[in-house]
């Protein structure tokens, strides 16, 4: 898991570090590693694509293809920036 | 400084609705920190604050994950801003007895801390929190760095921590006692 530092650095977080904070190696300040690790977010992730494709075939089967694509896509930008502010 | 005394109080503060507080006591009985866990985060979220007025942050100790089995929480010296520990649970063997793994900045393990003894714990599991919780910090070769005793008490958490070893870093002592005040407290619904 890459980690990016204000300061600039880049680094690398163990899996067991993902959703933690650890020490950057340049400027020794504690930074987020983002992310869950945790069986609670694996089973958001999968509901978040089974509605994600929920979505897609709901609105596809009132609308066009296009459309149910486009809400499904919109969907699913909503669930990621939802996980965002974990 | 809370941090370096080598006996304080942590003492659950009644009748908040969300989210629980905690104001630590020196032996004189000063207060000598305040401790807040932020309501509706769906990681745990702990606070420690020179006073009530949480104008100046101490601490924070933040679980890696949601779910508490096998959590690890990590402890950040607010003023320096540094990662200074970490606690992880061990999931099964505190379904029994409470253990917990202390770890270093860098997630090395460097002592244990455990309740004082299986038949201990699993009478509390049965009888809640009629028989208060004790909990030995010992470091790898089994030297007791740190002792924490909850007080009996069926309607206020009460815990005092007794420091014994300086060689650990005194603020993970403390971070992981808040932590166990918080974590703990809660599963014996004190």
């Amino acid at each position: 898991m890459r980690v990016y530092c204000d300061c600039g650095k880049m680094f690398e977080a163990t899996r067991a570090q993902v959703g933690g904070i650890v020490n950057c190696p340049g400027c020794d300040q504690s930074v987020d590693v983002p992310g869950l690790n945790d069986p609670v977010w694996r089973a958001i992730q999968c509901a978040a694509v089974v509605g994600i494709l929920a979505v897609t075939l709901l609105v596809t089967s009132f609308s066009n293809v296009p459309t149910g694509i486009f809400c499904g896509l919109g969907f699913g930008l909503l669930m990621w920036l939802i996980s965002r502010a974990f | 400084m809370a941090f370096h005394l080598n006996e304080y109080t942590i003492r659950r503060k009644v009748l908040k609705i969300f989210g629980a507080s905690f104001h630590v006591y020196d032996p004189s009985g000063q207060v000598i920190a305040f401790s807040s866990q932020k309501a509706f985060k769906l990681k745990e979220d702990i606070r420690v604050f020179t006073d009530e007025s949480k104008s100046t942050e101490l601490m924070s100790v933040r679980a890696r994950q949601i779910v508490d089995f096998s959590a690890a929480y990590d402890m950040v010296d607010s003023r320096e801003n540094k990662k200074i520990g970490a606690a992880r649970r061990k999931g099964w063997s505190s379904m029994v007895r409470d253990s917990w793994e202390i770890l270093d900045a860098d997630d090395r393990h460097i002592a244990s801390l455990q309740e004082d003894s299986t038949a201990m714990a699993l009478l509390r599991r049965l009888l809640s929190n009629l028989i208060p919780q004790k909990f030995h910090l010992t470091s790898l070769d089994e030297r007791e760095m740190a002792f924490m005793h909850v007080h009996f008490n069926p309607f206020v958490y009460r815990m005092t921590v007794s420091v014994s070893d300086t060689s650990i870093d005194p603020r993970i002592v403390f971070g992981t006692a808040v932590l166990l005040a918080a974590i703990e407290g809660r599963q014996t619904g004190a």
